[in-house]
């Protein structure tokens, strides 16, 4: 290095004697301030985007959900129905045999005011029995639906018998008093 | 660091590298828009930084390196082979203090070439080799055109009878 060298080297600093103005420096610090605002801009549209991407996922996660538990009620359903059905068809052909049976017979005609709280009653449910079905139809199967239904059935069913039951009383009393009274059916 | 002080830091460092660009494009106008580029870049950079003790020669680099990149599409670096003369050595009798502003002005009155070898060998410390790689030019014309604006700027000063 010659002295040349070694002198610029040593006054390096007292090289840098241009001032920089003012005004530059403005103009550089409003570089940095528009960084800024598009960064918090960036970070706030990518938050928006995060959450609208997680929503949307939240959404069709809970979509899903609710597909699943469909299904899975539906199957259920399906199964407690099957497991039913054998009760209903039982139970059924046992209302309907009563029924019929109940049809064939004849009681005194003075006693069939006796009779009409029953017919009352059997009308009733067959008109929530009614009730029920338009509600499967609306909304399907359910298990409360499904136990009330059965239920229904059964009730149906008992009231029969009680009606069997005093049909049969009535008859055997009016058996030997068989005087060419008048008889009559029971309407079910 | 927060925003403030950051600004603050590339505040107290505006003068050293507004000096550096001008030195580098020749001109205020230059120098300004290739210091605010730099600046900007490092400030969009500034989580790169691992230490604030390096921010000094970080900041540096980033400068030096858009200078560069303004200038590399305007200058064309020629190889030159032979020196006109012999560079005299800085009379011993004349060390003393020279107005540095007229050194300034004489440094950026060199040719482009030659005044951005100048530049990075002498004041900013790079080797010729170095100054090959960045310049994209043989490690001799890096020696050339210094030794050219040794010449040059020499004479400057002789005519304008700062030294000598």
């Amino acid at each position: 290095m010659d002295k040349f060298e070694k002198y610029i080297r040593e006054n390096r600093l007292r090289l840098d004697s241009e001032e920089f103005e003012n005004e530059g420096w403005e103009r550089i610090s409003g570089t940095f301030g528009r960084y800024n605002r598009r960064v918090r801009l960036r970070r706030f549209y990518s938050a928006a985007i995060f959450l609208s991407v997680i929503s949307v996922g939240m959404l069709i996660y809970v979509n899903h959900l609710k597909q699943t538990v469909k299904s899975l009620q539906t199957e259920v359903f399906q199964e407690v129905a099957t497991y039913y059905k054998d009760q209903e068809i039982s139970t059924i052909k046992l209302i309907n045999g009563t029924e019929e049976e109940i049809r064939q017979q004849s009681i005194p005609a003075e006693y069939e005011n006796m009779f009409r709280d029953f017919t009352k009653q059997l009308q009733l449910i067959d008109e929530q029995y009614e009730m029920y079905k338009n509600e499967i139809a609306e909304h399907g199967y359910n298990q409360e639906l499904i136990q009330q239904i059965i239920y229904n059935y059964q009730l149906k069913l008992s009231v029969l018998q009680m009606l069997q039951s005093e049909i049969d009383k009535i008859n055997n009393l009016t058996k030997n008093n068989n005087n060419g009274n008048k008889k009559t059916r029971i309407h079910i | 660091m927060k925003r403030k002080s950051v600004e603050a830091l590339f505040k107290s460092y505006t003068r050293g590298m507004y000096n550096i660009c001008l030195r580098m494009t020749g001109n205020k106008q230059d120098a300004e828009d290739v210091l605010q580029d730099a600046f900007f870049q490092a400030y969009v950079n500034i989580n790169k930084l691992r230490s604030i003790d390096s921010f000094g020669s970080w900041i540096k680099k980033i400068v030096i390196n858009q200078c560069l990149k303004f200038l590399r599409s305007r200058v064309l670096f020629i190889d030159i082979d032979t020196v006109d003369q012999e560079i005299e050595d800085f009379p011993e009798d004349d060390i003393q203090e020279y107005p540095t502003e007229q050194i300034n002005k004489f440094i950026r009155e060199l040719p482009d070439g030659c005044r951005i070898v100048f530049n990075l060998y002498l004041l900013e410390n790079y080797s010729h080799k170095e100054i090959g790689e960045m310049l994209n030019i043989s490690e001799s014309t890096s020696k050339s055109q210094y030794q050219r604006a040794r010449q040059l700027l020499q004479k400057k000063l002789k005519s304008k009878q700062v030294y000598g």
